[in-house]
């Protein structure tokens, strides 16, 4: 980070570790959200029935659907960031 | 007495144990109920949310580090500029789903809230309903002096139900016709009726006595009546036909023995209590000390349940007497029984103990850790009917019961607010036992109760069982003892007559 605190232009190298770090960083980030998703209840198993509890378990099925979503953009994120900390370091 | 065979699984869903928290409609406590499986996806629902809102920050600090340096690089790959794209579409998908956990989890605990408030309304209700009933029934009964037939009745059926062992061809009669529809005591219905009727009890005595409806409400407020009071009526009266007598009590330790290891779960506390039944020498008390070089000694105590149901006084200690004097909160013999056994093997008042009870013994647990003698670390309750004895605060107290069992509803509705209670429904799935007229009230029930409990992720069941569970850590040696109570004199020898002679001289 010195060169953003001096204000001097990133090189080349630089810019590869820099994406690099954030494609670990993405990658952990898609890793943790997946394991917490998965502790959810996918199956109705308390017992609990009616009109609020098939709500309830529409809106858990959107909720693993938006979490999927978002965990696969993280993954897509982090490949991209590691692709280009390839080129970056290719042509440096 | 053989244990019974574990029931079959179930073949529905899994319906988890039932967690409740507070009194009934006299407790006054809050109230919540909700199935372990319930809380568990609330508190997941909770994590998810949180772990969704990190990962979102920790986004949004990435993308201002990407845009600083996007903006001071010398040249930036497409694909960089790709994965800002992507990151700040993955960044509001984030922001969605931390939403929608947050708003589901409000749902669901907004439903848990709604179906306590139901169940608790319906309860009040219900209860003053019964008070009215109860009320006629009493005016009835002033009239063809129906309470001793009551009293007799109630004792000859707990008799024949539990024990098996009939004093009259009626009790064979009632045991076979119960036998033969056990549905009708195996039952959370029945169970509810049970808890109503030993609530109402009172409304029943004030029209016998001839006192005005809803005065009962006045003096239940007020703590002059209500189950206890009630318990204390029935005693009175059994006393004065020479039944229900309470005696001295002497205690002696018949063996000791290096146990092991202290209790690490529920179900090795629910496997740990004496069988009077079983063991020669019929012992009713355990108690294990852990020895910490350096700590003071702390103690396990574990107290069985009743032995006997016959309300005619013998030498058995844990009897209906003792029952029904520790349901109104008086001293039974089984309690003067292991305050004896606890001072023998050294429990001092400032000894860390936790006290463990099944059935008449979570009963006698409960008022020894009420009695503010000792520095009590935890109660933990099996089958007890222990709902009407106050339990300071401070103390964690954790009652297991099996819906199906009558037993901890004849003491009504709990009055402490922040006992742990956990519930199971055992025959849902399931033919009940026919082996038994009250089977769940059985301890090798409970003892799977006890295991179900161990895997419950809820918080509330949580908090109070960890600190259980390493109750006993660091313990270097653990010295077990067991104890037999029996009652010293014949009940004859200190009934009411000779305690006023004794006054009088």
């Amino acid at each position: 980070m010195h060169d953003l605190l001096t204000g001097n232009l990133l090189t080349g190298k630089a810019l590869a570790a820099e994406l690099a770090a954030s494609a670990r960083e993405l990658d952990a980030l898609r890793a943790r959200v997946e394991q917490q998703c998965e502790s959810l209840p996918t199956v109705e198993t308390s017992g609990w029935n009616g009109p609020a509890s098939w709500a309830c378990q529409l809106s858990l099925a959107l909720l693993h659907r938006q979490t999927q979503a978002a965990t696969e953009l993280l993954r897509c994120a982090a490949d991209l960031s590691a692709a280009a900390a390839f080129e970056a370091g290719q042509n440096a | 007495m053989p244990e019974p065979r574990p029931h079959p699984s179930p073949g529905g869903p899994p319906i988890g144990v039932t967690t409740m928290i507070g009194g009934g409609p006299n407790g006054g406590g809050h109230l919540v109920v909700a199935t372990d499986a319930l809380l568990a996806q609330v508190d997941a629902l909770g994590r998810l949310g949180e772990c969704l809102r990190l990962a979102a920050g920790e986004v949004v600090s990435l993308l201002d580090r990407s845009d600083a340096v996007g903006s001071i690089a010398l040249e930036v790959p497409l694909a960089a500029i790709d994965a800002r794209r992507v990151t700040r579409a993955a960044l509001q998908d984030l922001w969605t789903a931390q939403q929608l956990a947050v708003n589901i989890r409000d749902g669901v605990l907004r439903s848990i809230e709604r179906y306590a408030s139901t169940e608790h309304l319906a309860a009040v209700a219900m209860h003053g309903i019964d008070e009215q009933v109860a009320w006629g029934l009493g005016q009835l009964a002033r009239t063809v002096g129906l309470p001793l037939a009551l009293v007799l009745a109630g004792g000859l059926l707990a008799d024949c139900a539990i024990t098996r062992t009939p004093p009259s061809e009626l009790g064979t009669w009632a045991q076979d016709f119960l036998e033969s529809h056990p549905r009708i005591l195996t039952n959370p219905l029945t169970v509810s009726a049970i808890r109503e009727a030993a609530a109402d009890t009172d409304g029943f005595g004030d029209g016998f006595l001839g006192l005005p409806l809803g005065i009962s409400d006045v003096m239940e407020q007020a703590g002059v009546t209500g189950v206890p009071s009630s318990s204390a009526t029935v005693v009175g009266i059994a006393n004065v036909f020479g039944l229900l007598k309470e005696t001295p009590v002497s205690v002696h330790k018949t063996s000791s023995f290096e146990y092991g290891t202290p209790p690490t779960s529920l179900a090795d506390r629910s496997q740990s209590f004496p069988d009077p039944h079983a063991d020669p020498n019929g012992e009713q008390i355990r108690i294990d000390r852990y020895v910490t070089p350096g700590r003071p000694d702390r103690f396990d105590v574990y107290i069985a349940g009743t032995v006997t149901f016959d309300p005619k006084t013998g030498t058995q200690p844990f009897d209906f007497a003792s029952d029904l004097t520790g349901v109104a909160n008086g001293s039974p013999a089984s309690y003067r029984a292991v305050e004896a056994a606890m001072a023998q093997a050294g429990v001092t008042s400032s000894s860390p103990v936790v006290f463990n009870g099944y059935s008449q013994g979570g009963l006698v647990a409960s008022l020894l850790a009420a009695s503010g003698k000792y520095n009590v670390k935890g109660v933990v309750t099996f089958g007890a009917p222990s709902a009407q004895v106050a339990i300071p605060a401070s103390i964690p107290v954790l009652s297991v019961r099996n819906s199906e069992d009558l037993v901890p509803a004849t003491s009504g509705y709990d009055t402490n607010p922040h006992a742990v209670v956990v519930q199971r429904t055992l025959f849902d799935h399931s033919a009940v036992p026919s082996d038994w007229t009250v089977p769940a009230h059985r301890l090798g029930y409970y003892q799977q109760t006890a295991a179900d409990v161990d895997k419950s992720r809820s918080t509330e069941v949580r908090g109070v069982l960890e600190p259980l569970d390493s109750f006993g850590a660091g313990t270097e040696r653990v010295d077990s003892t067991l104890w037999v109570a029996k009652r010293v004199a014949p009940a004859a020898t200190i009934d009411a007559t000779n305690l006023r002679a004794r006054a009088m001289v």
